[in-house]
């Protein structure tokens, strides 16, 4: 892989990556350099093709079979990043973990409801989803709503 | 202005909480009143208990035993160390009344706080709701 370093005067670095987008390594640096830089868009993928979502349009992400889907609307892509590191990246746009394998976007959270069990459901504003935050995390998403959100 | 009452209300809940431990520990050491030592060595041993309930609620912030197993657990171990304490305060001179007089009362507090616990966490529910909208 070639590196190059130009001298630019410009407001904000730019980053330009070219080459072959479907070669993985192009993937690996996109998601190094969209960590770096707390970038609002993220690369997701669908049928092997590259799709930029803004965070604000995701709703929720949750680990499947070793992968991590993201899911706008009815639609879903896959993320090429850990929960952990999704978790870390969308923080600031709205994402808190709320069990072990899935993140919410807590302005795509009409409500929740707490159980007897001590876990809450969230009721998202698609009017379908349900979402269960476990126990552990749910003062996590109650200090996030009140003191964020 | 909810948030400010409920965080004073924190603070002074703290407080007791110390204070209590500190003013028994300071009795115990410094009154030889035989009748007072007694009752002070009864309020450091549900003291002690009262730490203990608190750290096998600790069970509840995990995720991997499903709810029952949970509940069987969290009142076993508070029936235990009821019981324990009990014992060790001489509760068990009440003789064969000791298991019939101590474990229905047990399990009419343990509902009754279960009850507020949930009720709390209903309102912090609708708390997290009004902020949502």
């Amino acid at each position: 892989m070639k590196i190059s370093f130009e001298q630019a005067a410009l407001p904000e670095p730019e980053v330009i990556i070219r080459g072959d987008l479907a070669d993985p390594r192009i993937s690996e640096l996109a998601a190094a350099v969209q960590k770096a830089a707390g970038a609002s868009r993220l690369f997701l993928y669908r049928d092997e093709r590259e799709y930029p979502h803004d965070f604000s349009e995701i709703s929720w992400f949750e680990t499947m079979d070793n992968r991590t889907i993201a899911h706008l609307g009815s639609e879903q892509y896959e993320a090429k990043y850990k929960l952990y590191e999704l978790a870390e990246m969308g923080y600031r746009h709205g994402f808190v973990q709320i069990n072990k394998s899935m993140l919410v976007n807590v302005r795509a959270v009409e409500s929740v409801a707490a159980e007897f069990s001590g876990n809450y459901t969230a009721y998202l504003r698609d009017g379908k989803t349900r979402l269960t935050i476990s126990r552990k995390y749910v003062k996590a998403f109650r200090n996030y709503v009140m003191e964020v959100g | 202005m909810k948030q400010k009452i409920i965080n004073v209300a924190m603070h002074v809940i703290f407080a007791v909480g110390i204070g209590a431990i500190i003013s028994t520990i300071c009795m115990l050491c410094f009154n030889s009143d035989p009748v007072v030592r007694e009752t002070l060595l009864n309020v450091a041993a549900w003291l002690v208990a009262s730490a203990l309930y608190g750290l096998i609620s600790l069970i509840y912030d995990t995720d991997f035993l499903p709810l029952p197993a949970l509940i069987a657990i969290h009142a076993g171990g508070c029936l235990a160390i009821t019981l324990v304490t009990c014992w060790l305060l001489g509760y068990a001179s009440l003789g064969g009344n000791f298991f019939l007089a101590i474990i229905p009362l047990f399990f009419v507090i343990y509902v009754v706080i279960s009850v507020l616990v949930f009720w709390s966490e209903h309102k912090s529910a609708q708390e997290v709701n009004r902020r949502l909208k």
